[in-house]
């Protein structure tokens, strides 16, 4: 894209070269800066890896509570339905 | 006569082709280092860090800010590199947008136009080798285009920037600033006819 296509003025030339100087350069050191910025960053693999986690973790929490579920109406299990277990409770 | 000119165009159009096929080749690298791991993604950095920095300092901002700008620039690229399709446009056009957003953000958090000078360390990083009195003189341009470029309008500045970014279309630089093309260039040429007349009424 040439920004002077549209110029016919004498001091476009002189303005399409100091525009084209660029006003301002990043130091040597600048790329090792963002990159250790980005290290600083939680890597997408470290976001999956804690999702997982907690995936986990869910679903032993799940176990858990069906595990407790099935130790606490063990004697309806075992004498029949719930509501032997109801009255038997009276 | 006729014959070499032919060979001539064929080793112009094989030579265009080959450019083609290198820039392409070069923009297919640059994505896969966007998706790539952080040492991929440096080559990215790499390839944008001056670009940016230009781009940064032609919307206004010392270069202490634009280098904190570009930092925050290719930090958002990296946050959000999964989010680029190439199917909705270049990769140039996407990591521009993300500039001008940090940009804009930059200048609502400030509340006001940066106003600081150029590059207050400039004079200190002058090469020996370079002649004293055309680095000055240079530095003296470079801060005249700096003050007039602060006169502007954000969008008058925006499109200037813009326009100068190598890879970046009209149209494509159009869509970025929610214009028109036509628009864009009527802004443009504007913008750069009220830039000449600053400038040179400091001269």
């Amino acid at each position: 894209m040439n920004p002077s296509d549209d110029q016919g003025e004498p001091l476009a030339c002189d303005l399409d070269a100091m525009l084209r100087d660029p006003l301002v350069e990043p130091s040597e050191d600048f790329t090792d800066r963002v990159m250790g910025r980005i290290g600083c960053e939680p890597a997408a693999q470290g976001r999956t890896g804690v999702s997982s986690r907690q995936s986990i973790g869910r679903l032993l929490r799940t176990l858990a509570v069906a595990i407790g579920t099935l130790f606490a109406c063990w004697p309806q299990l075992a004498l029949g339905t719930g509501l032997w277990f109801g009255a038997g409770a009276f | 006569m006729d014959t070499f000119d032919t060979d001539q165009a064929r080793i112009d159009a094989a030579a265009a082709d080959r450019a083609a096929e290198d820039a392409d080749a070069g923009a297919l690298r640059l994505v896969a280092a966007l998706r790539g791991e952080p040492p991929a993604f440096a080559e990215l950095v790499d390839a944008y860090r001056r670009p940016v920095f230009a781009f940064l300092g032609r919307m206004g901002f010392d270069h202490g800010t634009c280098d904190d700008l570009a930092q925050d620039t290719f930090l958002r690229v990296w946050r959000h590199r999964h989010a680029y399709d190439a199917r909705r446009g270049t990769l140039t056009a996407w990591l521009f947008t993300i500039a001008r957003n940090v940009a804009l953000s930059e200048w609502r958090r400030a509340g006001r136009r940066p106003t600081a000078s150029l590059d207050e360390h400039a004079l200190e990083r002058l090469s020996v080798a370079d002649d004293a009195l055309a680095s000055v003189e240079r530095q003296q341009q470079r801060d005249r285009l700096h003050r007039a470029l602060q006169r502007l309008s954000e969008a008058d500045r925006g499109a200037i920037a813009l326009s100068l970014v190598d890879g970046l279309s009209a149209p494509e630089a159009a869509e970025l600033l929610g214009c028109r093309a036509d628009a864009f260039r009527a802004r443009l040429s504007r913008a750069r006819r009220r830039l000449a007349v600053w400038v040179n009424e400091q001269a």
